[in-house]
């Protein structure tokens, strides 16, 4: 008894329940024997990590799902001692390196260079290769992806990698061509609908058609959230009541608001209220990214025809800023500041026409 | 030969014709008709024969004769005329550029005639090569030149009066020849059908003989100048003469004090000791005019009498005298007279000098500090002070070592010890110059020398006499430039803190007066203020400046001290200054000092902008902002303090350059970071300057220190530091399929809605079975995600069950709306739930552990001997009982069955491997004595009893 997202998670590639053709390559690839380098991308709550295990569960049967949490320790060459936790089976270690900040480099070296040292034991029925998985390849480090490369290819007859991320923009491409690419994209919000449908089912509910569907629009095509959106209005409410609202994160309604104050008064004053609550969504957790692009969702919606292209590619140009800068609000701030002039100067040009 | 030398002789011959020309029709001048007739005899029906013996004649004329060219033309007009054309044609072609007016080309300018003068020596060479080669050709030159000027002479006469004639009549020149003009012509036939020629003019010459015309011509206006110039040029001197009687005056009242002072009416103490200006080079001013005496100092008279005071208290203890009763040995009258009435004044005016003694007679605060900026004569008033209170003065400075231990031995000896040699052995009085570079421990030190005879005194009165010597009973005098260094954070409070003001202006500059006075340099009053306003009234800096000018020349005017940069510090300003001056539009700011020679140049607003000129501006602020560092900092106050500044600005341009500033300049710091690249950190110096352009007011609100962003920070590392606590003791499975992204952005949020089913508030056991699933699904979530209810106590005092961690931190927003939140009573119930729930699961797996090794306890069983399992804890060793005791179903203390789970040894296998194993041990531990301690345990008291066989 868990949650709805981890009771019913797929553990084979079989129960798959979308992209069902991609789940028959992969599991063509394991037959194979020769399983490639994977780089696995696409959107948060997509399945990447759902494939990844089933992918797992396929090459080495069940025994991958015990799992267990270990503390390794490193040393970087300056004698810094550094602790970062993995997850790993008997087959295969789970890490994300990005945990340790600008000191990944060492990690991935020496983590593989341990991973790949051993030779599996019984080699005539497991596979002869163990994998490790890195998460979050994209907020790597530029050296510590370059200390990859080699790596991958030297421990090539011991190890594979499968590489997670969100985007492969970050990820230098001399490791995109060592990899087998494969995106798992979003599910449609009919296949979220009939997943919802399929577990409310399996647990005894009657989900309305109008509910699923609300569900789905508002998760945003991301499966996980469509699922823990859906637990939660079970426990609000049972039988789901299709006119009530599915509660949405505060940090969303948050960042609605802020919106709404940026297009209501553009005026240095309010450029600070408006500060004061984007801090307040950094220091939640919220990454900038996702702030800068919500923002942006809900501005453009107060946006003429041609202005929105404009704004939309400020809201390019600031986004790039933000990746090179350090500080993310000097950023969004700046962001917000552009779009107050633009704006100010549409509202002044329709009040001139006016008269 | 005849082609070169007409090309390079045509001017002059076309001037010669001219002038013949006019000379010959004088009055043709006024009628053209005329004129054409006087020329009439040139016509063009020219001849072929042409040769040399034309040369001939030309030579056979005396240049001075040439005004009877006319008539030399009548031998041979064809000739002549024909080498006149083909001069003119000539020219043409060589140098169209060369463009001369046929009337004014007699009065050719200066350099065309200076080249005819230059080259007629060679015609007349050639000429006279051919009339009789005898002649050298020098004398000839040297002859001709002569004849040349003599004409040249006649010529400009004649030129003169012809460029009268053409002023006069300017309009009736000559527009129809009978030859071809030089230039563009137009040819056409005369009255009487013959071929004339019209010259065709340049625009340009045209329109400049127009304004040559205008320019000679009367103004329109009935006066000569217009009123409003005269009007100018009126009050243009009537200033002239006002500066030049204030010059007068100026120069007056030098020359009169010049002459006081050299009468020698205003004394000086260090007048005397100055004979020779060769000797007084060798030694550094500041030195040689320091102040040798209470009354010459010149830091402001309160902060000197507090000292003075201070040390005064001290008398008690150190010379044994009463402390109010004004002293001394060694002390003139007029000294001790002075010294009475300021301990008066100070008691009235300065109460910071704490009065009351302690039990040792000492003054309450132990010390004295002196801060203040560099240049003030902090060092000088403390050593004066010293001296004039009848010290020996002991100075430890920053050139000393500072290590504790060498430290405190100066210390002691200086407050201990007594100069015994000498005639007047005085007590001493340590002064520690630049304390605020000192070691922190150094500092502690002292401190502990302050601190320990307070405490002695306090514990035992026995000890006093012994301790007695350890007592701090010589006064300390700290300097210091920056009271605020953390290693004085305990010194000041026990210190007696004497502020450095700024020297007066005025009392520094007389000061200043003096010296040059004695130096006989020359340099008014107005330029030393002007210095002391340059150096921030430092005394070091000025005296300085002095001696390096005096080195060079005599004099320092005004002029020097404005345009000299020496005497600027490279200051530090604080970070509220800096930030200040970034939003603080500068005032104009007058230049006091205008010298009479700037007045008089008119230069009087460039001095009096020069401040508030944007390049200065620009300046200012980036000197300032490179001084200060820490950009970073600097860009933070910028940051947080910007949108509070007023400025105009309705269409939010300048905000976003602003913020496009902040953008860059941060984008280079991460550059820098990443890259340990220094060298762009140069840059960011500029960012400020861009937002004193915009931002600068004459009323900036009041700049507040910037903590948004550590705030901010610290926040966040809070909820950082959640989410990895909540993260890290998941369970694996559900850690694996989860990151701190997630869990913000998805899962929390409806996680804790999803873990707030509705429960009714009665016992578990009255729940419905679906009740319990809920309650037990709430559990199992709550252990997979790590988290619980935990008591607190909140600062209202009520009890509350907060989640812990805290994750409702990391989601909750401020201003919306509260979650749902179950009551006291559920939650209280699900954290028992959840606490039972795990030790089940403890106990399962240790249940699980124990089965794994249940071999090893029975293969204990050997009797005589314990053998320790070598995976079992010795916790859990001791519990085991042993196989001594017949096993039966044992009955616990409450009388409840109690299941063991020690076997015996069923395997034979495993005998026997043990059997091996005893042995090897047995070896062992037949070596020694062995000894095993059995007393004492009981089965009745002491007994495993699993959680489960409770629950």
């Amino acid at each position: 008894m868990s949650l709805w997202v981890d009771k019913y998670r797929p553990s084979t590639l079989a129960k798959l329940d979308y992209h069902k053709e991609q789940a028959a390559h992969l599991r063509k690839l394991v037959e194979g024997g020769d399983f490639p380098h994977l780089l696995v991308y696409g959107p948060s709550g997509a399945g990447k990590k759902t494939r990844i295990m089933c992918t797992l569960r396929e090459l080495y049967g069940p025994g991958v799902e015990k799992l267990r949490i270990e503390q390794s320790q490193f040393t970087t060459p300056s004698n810094k001692k550094l602790e970062i936790s993995t997850i790993s089976s008997n087959y295969h270690i789970e890490v994300n390196p990005s945990d340790v900040g600008h000191n990944d480099r060492v990690v991935i070296q020496e983590l593989i260079k341990n991973v790949a040292q051993v030779n599996q034991l019984d080699t005539s029925t497991q596979k002869n290769f163990k994998v490790v998985v890195l998460t979050e390849v994209d907020r790597l480090s530029k050296e510590a992806q370059h200390a990859l490369r080699r790596t991958m290819e030297k421990y090539m007859a011991t190890c594979r990698l499968i590489l997670c991320c969100n985007s492969t923009s970050k990820v230098i491409p001399a490791i995109r061509s060592r990899c087998l690419g494969l995106r798992v994209s979003a599910p449609s919000v009919d296949e979220i609908c009939q997943i919802l449908t399929t577990v409310c089912k399996k647990e005894g509910l009657t989900l309305p058609k109008e509910m699923a569907e609300k569900v789905a629009e508002k998760s945003g095509r991301n499966l996980r959230r469509a699922l823990l959106m859906c637990e939660a209005c079970r426990v609000q409410q049972y039988p789901f009541n299709p006119e009530r609202d599915v509660s949405e994160p505060d940090w969303e309604i948050y960042l609605r608001e802020t919106a709404t104050l940026i297009a209501q008064q553009q005026s240095p004053k309010r450029l600070l209220e408006v500060r004061g609550r984007l801090y307040e969504l950094l220091t939640h957790c919220i990454p900038p990214d996702v702030i800068m692009k919500g923002l942006l969702k809900e501005l453009l919606q107060v946006c003429d025809g041609q202005m929105k292209a404009e704004v939309v590619q400020n809201a390019a140009y600031y986004e790039h800023r933000l990746q090179q800068g350090q500080k993310a609000i000097y950023h969004l701030e700046a962001f917000v500041a552009k779009f107050m002039a633009i704006y100010k100067r549409f509202l002044e040009e329709g009040i001139a026409d006016i008269f | 030969m005849d082609d070169s030398f007409e090309l390079e002789y045509a001017d002059e011959l076309d001037a010669l014709d001219i002038v013949n020309d006019e000379e010959l029709v004088p009055p043709s001048y006024n009628s053209r008709p005329k004129s054409k007739r006087s020329l009439q005899f040139a016509t063009p029906k020219a001849d072929k024969n042409q040769n040399t013996t034309n040369d001939a004649t030309v030579d056979e004329d005396d240049f001075r004769e040439l005004t009877n060219y006319g008539h030399t033309l009548s031998s041979s007009p064809d000739l002549e005329l024909e080498d006149s054309n083909a001069r003119n044609r000539k020219r043409v072609q060589s140098s169209p550029g060369m463009e001369e007016d046929e009337v004014d080309g007699i009065s050719c300018d200066d350099t065309s005639s200076n080249l005819t003068s230059n080259k007629r020596p060679r015609f007349s060479e050639e000429v006279q090569c051919e009339k009789d080669s005898a002649v050298s050709s020098v004398d000839a030159a040297v002859e001709f030149i002569r004849q040349s000027r003599g004409h040249k002479g006649s010529q400009s006469a004649n030129s003169a009066a012809a460029s009268q004639s053409v002023v006069k009549d300017d309009l009736t020149r000559p527009k129809v020849f009978k030859r071809i003009p030089r230039g563009d012509f137009i040819s056409t036939l005369g009255y009487e059908g013959q071929r004339v020629y019209m010259q065709l003019w340049d625009e340009d010459v045209l329109e400049s003989e127009f304004s040559s015309y205008e320019k000679d011509s009367r103004p329109l206006s009935l006066l000569p100048t217009p009123v409003c110039i005269m009007r100018e040029q009126i009050e243009d001197q009537h200033t002239r003469k006002v500066l030049e009687e204030a010059s007068e005056v100026h120069r007056d009242v030098r020359r009169q004090m010049e002459a006081m002072e050299d009468d020698g009416t205003i004394g000086n103490a260090v007048d005397d000791e100055v004979d020779n200006l060769s000797e007084e080079l060798k030694s550094l001013w500041v030195e040689k005019y320091a102040p040798r005496r209470y009354t010459e100092l010149l830091s402001e008279e309160s902060i000197n009498r507090s000292l003075l005071h201070w040390l005064k208290l001290w008398d008690y203890v150190v010379f044994g005298k009463d402390v109010p009763k004004p002293m001394k040995q060694g002390m003139n009258k007029f000294k001790k007279d002075k010294e009475k009435e300021m301990t008066a004044k100070n008691k009235k005016f300065f109460s910071e000098v704490a009065e009351q003694l302690d039990k040792h007679h000492r003054p309450e605060q132990k010390i004295a500090l002196l801060c203040g900026p560099p240049g003030l004569g902090k060092t000088t008033l403390a050593h004066i002070v010293a001296k004039h209170a009848g010290y020996n003065v002991v100075e430890m400075n920053a050139s000393d070592d500072r290590s504790v231990d060498v430290f405190r031995n100066k210390l002691e000896s200086a407050t201990q010890m007594k100069a015994v040699m000498g005639a007047d052995p005085k007590p001493n009085c340590l002064v520690i110059d630049e304390i605020d570079g000192a070691p922190s421990p150094a500092i502690n030190v002292l401190l502990n020398l302050i601190k320990k005879t307070d405490k002695d005194t306090a514990t035992s009165d026995k000890k006093k006499k012994k301790k007695e010597g350890d007592l701090l009973l010589r006064p300390i005098i700290c300097v210091c430039n920056d009271q605020y260094v953390p290693a004085l954070r305990q010194l000041r409070q026990m210190a007696l803190i004497l502020n450095f003001p700024q020297t007066e202006s005025s009392k520094l500059a007389c000061r200043l007066h003096e010296v040059v006075k004695v130096e006989r340099l020359k340099a008014d009053l107005n330029a030393l203020l002007a210095l002391c306003e340059r150096t921030d009234n430092d005394i070091r800096s000025c005296l300085n400046t002095l001696q390096f000018v005096r080195q060079s020349n005599k004099e320092l005017t005004l002029r020097d001290v404005q345009t000299m940069s020496v005497g600027q510090k490279d200051s530090q300003k604080s970070l509220f200054s800096l930030w200040n001056d970034v939003f603080t539009m500068p005032r104009p700011k007058k230049n006091r000092f205008l010298s009479i020679q700037d007045l008089s140049e008119g230069k009087q607003d460039t001095l009096q902008m020069n401040n508030i000129s944007p390049s200065a501006r620009f300046q200012h602020i980036l000197t300032l902002c490179q001084a200060a560092g820490e950009a970073d900092r600097v860009m933070q106050g910028i940051h947080e303090n910007y949108l509070d500044a007023k400025a105009k600005d309705p269409h939010l341009i300048g905000l976003n350059i602003a913020n496009d500033w902040l953008c860059f300049a941060d984008c280079l710091n991460h550059y820098i970071a990443s890259n340990q690249d220094y060298s762009v950190l140069k840059f960011s110096s500029f960012l400020p300057v861009t937002f004193h352009f915009l931002y600068a007011a004459y009323n900036p609100s009041r700049v507040q220190f910037p903590h948004g962003q550590f705030e901010a920070k610290q926040k966040h590392q809070k909820t950082i530091n959640l989410l990895t606590s909540l993260l890290c003791d998941m369970t694996p499975i559900t850690q694996k399929f989860t990151n701190s992204t997630n869990l913000t952005l998805d899962l929390l949020s409806p996680m804790l809605d999803i873990l707030q089913p509705t429960l009714r508030p009665v016992n578990t056991q009255l729940y419905s079975s679906k009740e319990k699933e809920e309650l037990s699904n709430v559990v199992n979530i709550m252990i997979a995600y790590n988290m619980t209810y935990h008591q607190e106590k909140s600062p209202e005092g009520q009890y509350v069950y907060a989640l812990d961690p805290n994750v409702e931190e990391v989601i909750k927003f401020p201003g919306l709306k509260q979650r749902k939140q179950l009551t006291y009573g559920a939650k209280q119930m699900i954290a028992r739930e959840i606490s039972l729930e795990k030790m089940r699961r403890a106990e399962q797996a240790l249940n699980k552990d124990n089965g794994k090794r249940k071999v090893l306890p029975a293969t204990n069983s050997t009797p005589g001997k314990k053998k320790p399992g070598p995976a079992v804890p010795n916790h859990l060793q001791k519990l085991e009982a042993k196989n001594i005791v017949p096993q039966k179903a044992t009955v616990n203390f409450f009388g409840n069955l109690v299941r063991t789970k020690r076997e015996k040894p069923q395997t034979k296998n495993a005998v026997e491997e043990e059997a091996k194993q005893d042995k090897s041990k047995k070896e062992l531990l037949d070596t020694v004595i062995w000894f095993h301690f059995k007393e004492g345990f009981s089965n009745a008291v002491r007994r495993s009893v699993k959680v489960q066989d409770l629950l």
